[in-house]
């Protein structure tokens, strides 16, 4: 069925209730929103698009609505989320539809690792695909409509989405966006032209949409190979032109216009390489539409060899791929899925997996992604031999997880080299903690994982050179408030965070491993004595015991178990590994007392038990047991744990979570500070952003 | 940053480099770093020379210019010093370890 068959009254409808499955491309989005204008939007452009099954599976659940404050009646508002995450803030509430748009390509450059994107309006012509990447203001859009209405077929207006595999070019066929002076160019260059009504006010002007023909959208499923790389150039009283551009040239521009080419690593310069080498590239400069097409049409007619292929046509997506996830779902409707365990029981046994129906899947990588546990999922799915068993549209997920924490584990990688280097020449200890020791040491802890920065730890007799060093060497401060240097400098446990000025990464640079003005004080000279040296140079990584009291800190002394999830695997995967080493568990204990550490690991060792299913040794429990909290601590942290570990599933947010995080969050400050240092700085803080908030005001 | 003429110089360890060559152009993707560069034939054959052996500065100076039949004199040989150092900037090469 195409949405355009259920008519705007019953689209609006089930917008507003549980949404539709339309498919795009080779992307199913499930759509859901209140608002009329997005039924009519809809009903406007993607008339054609098939429906997928209801309730089932897409790759992208999203939703345009009202924001749950007073801004939904006061000058109202809507907001676009993804799986409950706004990527945009709250937007006008007239400016729904271009949001939504701007939304669906958010999902697409943002999850679809799968191909190679760029940022490019797509044409074919015979079986050969024109690709013309171009900066906004060159007028990619208005030649891309001119030339779908003189017979062109439109792949998209927005992305080339190129196979790595194959080369192949996949269609992605939705309304072509004209903007501001263009809108007028195309009625006047084809006035049988669909054009939907104009939006005004948008950051990009006045947009309106122009609505695909029906056969291209059918046509969706067929790819094609490229044949020609276009930068157009729109310049006023120009003549057409065109020039050779060097195929080393073309393919830098076209990784300048790509969404995604430096998160494909070396895949996406192979790709990249591959489609220059077929590819005809050149410069257009133009002016006037009627020869610039005119032009094109000369072009296409001429042999421009390359592309000699012919398009192939594919099984469009689609009712094939329905049924064989319907058929997957069908024995197993009477199997309940626990929404809030789905996601441990897969990290706990990851063959459970493959019970999963289409729709558990979906769930569950919804859920993995919320908790950046993805990539996790993805490697331990792979290590069990399951990912061939996994929905077709389920896989590409998982698969484009993995390019993004490859490309994670490369740059992680890459900053310990080049730290290691400066560092080098300092005759100082270097202890890679948290990610970069995992990744460097190679334990399981580093499997699809995402990193936000390096941590190191030195001694706090040299950081001051340590810190010379780095900012000789290329990093700076970004932390240029006084008072939060002063905050960092003489109450934390680092420097404040520094960023390399040509890498953009991040680098923590710590001199023990909880903050100063906290309540327990682990001895860094211990965790430095113990330390274990990673070959040559000054590279090293905590003990064994030393990483998992480190992380059950971090979790459980320093942070407000925000994402807990995650850490809490780590200390699973370090505990399995570690734990299998002769006398690991043994010393563990009495490390943590040495430490002043057995809190933190009470709790971790607790928890990984409860909820991951960590194998601790009973003698373990009964030896940290005496480190536990006085009741009721305890059962109130068990609630409070067990609400904000969970994975919620996204459209069904529970309140009681968010309490608790709450209380969670003023228990980590309540553990960094004592009560008056803790008062005075959250004064300082409100005092300032109340000053910044009325200097702001006076600015504008 | 000064390069010592003396130092001598290796492409970085592990290298995967991979290579493209059209119209004249080099392109070369470093796996380690993620990135991609553009090179004119002077940086491409240095980069290539140093990646067969070592070189000091002026070692390389004399490859390239025999490679790409161009004199060798002072002036090629401080473009070369300053090449050196763009690319230890960039994380092609680093000098090698005394």
């Amino acid at each position: 069925m195409r949405l355009g068959e259920l008519g705007l009254e019953r689209l609006h409808r089930r917008l507003a209730n549980d949404g539709v499955y339309v498919r795009t491309g080779p992307f199913v989005f499930h759509i859901r929103s209140p608002f009329r204008e997005v039924a009519e939007a809809l009903q406007f452009g993607y008339a054609d698009c098939p429906l997928a099954e209801a309730g089932g599976v897409a790759d992208f659940h999203v939703r345009e609505a009202p924001p749950r404050n007073i801004r939904r009646w006061i000058r109202p508002q809507a907001e676009f989320t993804l799986d409950g995450y706004n990527p945009f803030n709250p937007h006008p509430r007239q400016l729904i539809v271009p949001f939504l748009e701007w939304g669906l390509n958010w999902c697409i450059a943002g999850y679809a690792q799968q191909y190679l994107m760029i940022h490019s309006a797509v044409l074919e012509r015979e079986g050969k695909v024109l690709i013309m990447p171009g900066l906004p203001g060159a007028g990619k859009s208005t030649l891309c409509a001119a030339l779908v209405l003189r017979g062109w077929r439109l792949f998209s207006d927005e992305y080339a989405l190129i196979r790595p595999e194959d080369g192949e070019v996949v269609p992605l066929v939705r309304p072509i966006r004209l903007k501001n002076e263009s809108i007028d160019v195309i009625r006047r260059f084809a006035p049988e032209a669909t054009i939907g009504l104009d939006c005004d006010d948008t950051f990009k002007g006045t947009i309106a949409q122009m609505r695909p023909p029906t056969e291209h959208v059918l046509r969706a499923g067929e790819t094609a190979p490229p044949s020609w790389v276009v930068f157009p150039e729109y310049q006023n009283g120009a003549d057409v032109q065109s020039k050779r551009v060097p195929r080393g040239t073309a393919l830098v521009r076209l990784a300048q216009n790509a969404f995604n080419y430096s998160l494909l690593g070396q895949q996406g310069f192979e790709t990249m390489a591959r489609l220059v080498e077929r590819c005809h590239c050149h410069e257009f400069s133009y002016s006037n539409l009627d020869e610039a097409i005119e032009r094109f049409e000369r072009l296409s007619r001429l042999d421009w060899p390359g592309g000699n292929a012919t398009a192939v046509a594919l099984p469009t997506s689609s009712e094939a791929d329905v049924e064989q996830e319907t058929k997957r779902r069908a024995p197993l409707t009477g199997r309940p899925v626990d929404e809030r365990e789905l996601l441990f029981s897969a990290l706990k046994d990851p063959r459970s997996v493959a019970d999963l129906d289409a729709v558990g899947w979906d769930l569950l990588i919804r859920q993995a992604r919320a908790t950046r546990l993805l990539g996790r999922l993805t490697a331990l799915v792979e290590e069990h031999g399951l990912l061939e068993s996994v929905p077709r549209r389920i896989r590409s997920h998982l698969l484009a997880a993995r390019v993004v924490s490859d490309k994670h584990e490369q740059i992680m990688r890459w900053e310990v080299n080049r730290t290691g280097r400066v560092l080098a020449e300092l005759d100082v200890p270097v202890v890679l903690l948290k990610g970069g020791a995992y990744a460097m040491a190679d334990l399981p802890a580093a499997r699809g994982r995402l990193y936000s920065d390096l941590d190191i730890m030195v001694p706090k007799s040299h950081l001051a050179l340590v810190e010379q060093t780095l900012i000789k060497n290329g990093w700076r401060t970004f932390t240029l408030d006084p008072y939060d240097q002063r905050y960092y400098r003489k109450w934390m446990h680092q420097l404040p965070p520094l960023m390399h000025g040509l890498r953009g990464t991040v680098l923590d640079v710590h001199h023990t491993i909880l903050p100063e003005s906290g309540r327990l004080h682990p001895d860094p000279d211990k965790l430095f004595e113990a330390a274990i040296s990673l070959g040559e140079g000054p590279l090293k990584v905590l003990a064994p015991a030393d990483m998992v009291l480190h992380s059950a800190a971090h979790l459980f002394q320093d942070g407000s178990l925000a994402g807990g999830l995650r850490d809490l695997a780590d200390q699973d995967d370090l505990l399995r590994h570690f734990g299998a080493e002769p006398g690991f568990w043994e010393a563990l204990v009495p490390r943590a007392e040495e430490l002043d550490l057995a809190r933190p690991l009470f709790y971790a060792l607790r928890y990984v038990k409860k909820f991951l299913g960590t194998p601790v040794p009973e003698r373990v429990i009964a030896a940290i047991r005496p480190a536990g909290p006085r009741w009721p601590i305890l059962p109130i942290m068990d609630a409070l744990v067990s609400q904000v570990i969970r994975a919620e599933h996204p459209d069904k947010p529970v309140r009681e979570s968010t309490l608790s995080g709450w209380l969670l969050y003023v228990r980590s400050h309540w553990l960094r500070m004592p009560p008056l240092l803790l008062a005075g700085h959250l004064t300082k803080k409100a005092l300032r952003r109340w000053y910044e908030r009325d200097e702001e005001e006076v600015e504008a | 940053m000064a390069v010592d003429r003396y130092m001598k110089w290796n492409v970085i360890d592990p290298c995967d480099f991979r290579w493209r060559f059209w119209d004249g152009q080099h392109v070369v993707y470093n796996p380690a770093s993620g990135d991609t560069h553009l090179l004119n034939p002077i940086a491409g054959e240095a980069l290539q020379s140093l990646q067969q052996s070592p070189a000091g500065v002026s070692e390389l100076a004399g490859r390239v210019a025999s490679r790409l039949d161009i004199p060798s004199d002072r002036r090629f040989l401080e473009q070369v010093e300053q090449l050196v150092n763009e690319l230890n900037e960039l994380g092609l090469i680093e000098s090698e370890q005394p």
